[in-house]
């Protein structure tokens, strides 16, 4: 029996890994779902925007600027981002400095994080994004009961090396463009 | 006294002997002007200029004192080196830990570059791939190699929706042909 809310029981595991979501039309179909439904409000629609954290030394290269390989989370577990519209920068920014400092707690041998800015990029340039003709992208709305803005961008199909490669410089090229200070 | 030195690519791929008189007079022309307009510059010693004369287009890929550029070429050397420290876990989020003789391709294919073009920053994925990437305007490149041990150059105009991808059998791979093709991209 299929499951009710495919996506919000995939996200809601732990151990999920991007690779095994479905099949790119699939994908679209789980876009109209939401992964939370007492507390979403709704599925993410084309005219949004989306808030990236960009942490220090993480996502940062030796100018101070995104590298291009520090979001391989859309083939891991999905790049989290809050939805402009329903999220604060005050409360983005709250969010982002807790989470650091228990980073920083638990990690006291590792360098020490900081919230170095957002990334606001288009939902709608973010899926336009094309590998051989079909969709590179898809964005879910994974609201959780502490975050009801919470999105996943995570890449979809089967991608060969060029295909990673234009897929992740493309959205390097999105994320620093649209950089602002926290 | 300032000497100002037109080169052709110092380990790389043209000879400037065959750069136009045009291109030189317009290279000397410019070396002037940065000497006046930057007091730096003309005091250095060894002002170095890089013309690459192909298709009759002049292109000056990096002006800097040689001292310099050899200085910031050693640190993105040393940032690179510092990657093969690295153990499983280095982000504290379970990235694999670079292979150290993927590290030392990446520092030979490097030292196979004129040490006046344009300078490249390291990145590290946490999937284990290793290698610099250059951004210029639209212009963007990376040479990297995966956790699997295969080199790959990939050159994209960020204009365009797609790039090429080039696999680089060896660090000696990296020969005058694709210098040529790496500069006049970034150019």
């Amino acid at each position: 029996m299929a499951a009710e809310n495919p996506c919000a029981e995939f996200f809601a595991r732990l151990d999920r890994k991007i690779e095994d979501l479905p099949e790119p039309d699939v994908c679209t179909a789980w876009e109209a779902l939401t992964a939370c439904p007492e507390h979403s409000p709704g599925p993410v629609e084309d005219n949004e925007e989306l808030r990236r954290r960009i942490i220090y030394p993480t996502h940062i290269d030796t100018a101070d600027a995104p590298s291009p390989v520090c979001f391989s989370d859309l083939w891991s577990h999905g790049l989290s981002a809050d939805r402009v519209e329903y999220r604060t920068v005050g409360q983005s920014r709250a969010d982002a400095i807790g989470a650091i400092d228990d980073w920083n707690f638990d990690n006291a041998d590792k360098p020490k994080r900081s919230l170095r800015g957002f990334a606001i990029v288009s939902v709608s340039d973010l899926r336009r994004l094309k590998v051989n003709d079909i969709r590179a992208l898809a964005i879910f709305d994974t609201a959780m009961p502490t975050n009801s803005s919470h999105a996943d961008v995570c890449a979809v199909g089967r991608m060969d090396k060029l295909a990673k490669r234009d897929l992740r410089t493309s959205v390097w090229h999105f994320l620093k463009k649209g950089l602002v200070a926290a | 006294m300032t000497s100002t030195i037109i080169s052709g690519i110092e380990r790389g791929s043209s000879n400037s002997s065959s750069a136009p008189p045009k291109a030189l007079v317009l290279a000397l022309a410019i070396a002037m002007a940065g000497s006046a307009l930057n007091p730096h510059i003309q005091e250095s010693p060894d002002l170095r200029i890089q013309t690459n004369s192909h298709d009759g287009v002049l292109q000056i890929s990096s002006i800097g004192t040689k001292a310099s550029l050899e200085a910031q070429w050693a640190r993105l050397r040393s940032r690179l080196a510092a990657f093969k420290e690295y153990r499983l876990n280095w982000n504290g989020e379970g990235g694999v830990a670079p292979n150290p003789e993927h590290v030392e391709a990446i520092l030979q294919a490097l030292a196979r570059l004129p040490i006046d073009m344009s300078i490249p920053k390291p990145m590290l994925s946490d999937d284990g791939e290793v290698g610099v990437y250059w951004s210029s305007g639209n212009a963007f490149a990376d040479l990297t190699i995966d956790s699997l041990g295969e080199m790959s150059l990939y050159l994209r105009s960020l204009d365009e929706e797609g790039g090429v991808l080039k696999v680089l059998p060896s660090p000696d791979a990296i020969d005058e042909r694709v210098i040529h093709e790496l500069s006049q991209h970034l150019a």
